[in-house]
């Protein structure tokens, strides 16, 4: 049996495992898949929403119906749990769709009437912020852009092409360059990490 | 192209939307297959970097360099610190409670472009690029923002050498435009 208070080993068990734990009422198997699964699942609503608040948003409704199914032991094969998470998250994707219509022939009727305002979170550096900022510097203006664009703006790949003025392709290639060389900068400890 | 590279790129293409809707449902079921079994560290790199974005967009983006405009607001916040680098610079140990340190390179670089700053030791070891950095169209001069950590790693750790390279605009012309020196006091 696995120890969950030994994250290495926890780790190192699949999914289906951990979901049949689960199943059984293991709350540490629970919450391990969900944090697993929610990257993959905001993935997933970023592909298709453009603000970060829909997505997070979008990920706690899986996740609710997940692990409201995973109680009622809705799950009948843990071996198909990653399935069974993507299914929520089409299922839910299409909803989402039907009550979008639904509430844009709201806001053409009620829209005038309606205000709202944004809730701006408090700014917090963190280290790693502190590394991407460090390594961001040693990138060429364009490919500062190119990542920003699309991963600040939220824009899409055709969007930033556009905003570049270059073809989809380059755009394409000038990014996968740009995140790689992020990743492998971002990984490594800095100079100034070792005097503080 | 290692495997990682690969798979960092398919999630990008995926993300922003590069990747046709076809694609993307066999991607997706390969996505959740292996984030479920721990196996997607690109993935969890993409996830936090758009957070880590998000963060940049009180600071105006990804961009290099700031005006002196963007500067002096910055200097009227508190816990910041302002160092003025002339061609030779001691630089004194800032407050403890310095949350930012907020700069300005005594340089003129109208009628340049492409501009490159290298951080040498005086040995002439590099240490650190700045690309495409962007000069204050007023006065010319270079204008910089970070956090109080990284900033002591340029100014507050060894001595180093700042060295200024550009494009003449109208000819295209790279020159070393100037060299500024900092030392720790």
């Amino acid at each position: 049996m696995l120890s969950v208070t030994d994250p290495a080993q926890a780790d190192a068990s699949d999914a289906a495992a951990l979901a049949a734990r689960a199943l059984s009422g293991d709350r540490a198997a629970e919450a391990r898949l969900c944090l697993r699964l929610a990257p993959a699942i905001r993935a997933f609503a970023r592909r298709r929403l453009r603000s970060s608040e829909a997505s997070s948003e979008f990920q706690q409704e899986v996740l609710l119906i997940f692990v409201e199914a995973l109680r009622s032991r809705k799950l009948e094969d843990p071996a198909r749990v990653a399935g069974f998470v993507l299914g929520i998250c089409r299922n839910l994707a299409l909803d989402r769709v039907r009550e979008r219509e639904r509430r844009s022939r709201l806001w053409e009727l009620y829209g005038d009437a309606v205000s709202a305002c944004d809730v701006v979170q408090p700014a917090q550096v963190t280290l790693e912020i502190m590394r991407l900022e460090d390594c961001l510097t040693e990138l060429s203006q364009r490919a500062r852009q190119a990542v920003w664009l699309s991963y600040g703006e939220l824009l899409s790949h055709a969007e930033v092409s556009t905003r570049l003025g270059i073809s989809e392709g380059n755009a394409r290639v000038l990014r996968h360059r740009a995140l790689h060389t992020l990743k492998q900068c971002v990984s490594s400890p800095k100079r100034w990490e070792a005097m503080q | 192209m290692t495997a990682a590279d690969d798979s960092l790129a398919l999630l990008d293409d995926y993300l922003s939307v590069a990747m046709s809707d076809a694609h993307a449902a066999d991607f997706e079921e390969r996505l959740f297959a292996e984030a479920a079994a721990g196996r997607a560290p690109e993935l969890g790199y993409l996830d936090a970097f758009f957070d880590q974005a998000e963060w940049f967009t009180s600071r105006g983006g990804f961009s290099s360099g700031a005006t002196a405009e963007q500067i002096a607001e910055l200097r009227k916040l508190p816990n910041v610190h302002y160092i003025d680098v002339l061609p030779k610079t001691e630089v004194s140990a800032w407050p403890t409670d310095t949350k930012f340190v907020v700069y300005r390179l005594d340089v003129d670089l109208r009628g340049y472009e492409n501009i490159d700053v290298a951080l040498v030791t005086p040995q002439g070891e590099h240490r650190k690029w700045f690309r495409d950095v962007v000069c204050d169209p007023a006065d010319g001069a270079l204008y910089g923002a970070c956090d109080a950590p990284l900033a002591a790693s340029t100014f507050r750790h060894e001595p180093l050498i700042a060295r200024i390279q550009a494009s003449r605009a109208e000819s295209g012309k790279r020159e070393l435009v100037a060299e500024l020196s900092v030392t720790p006091k």
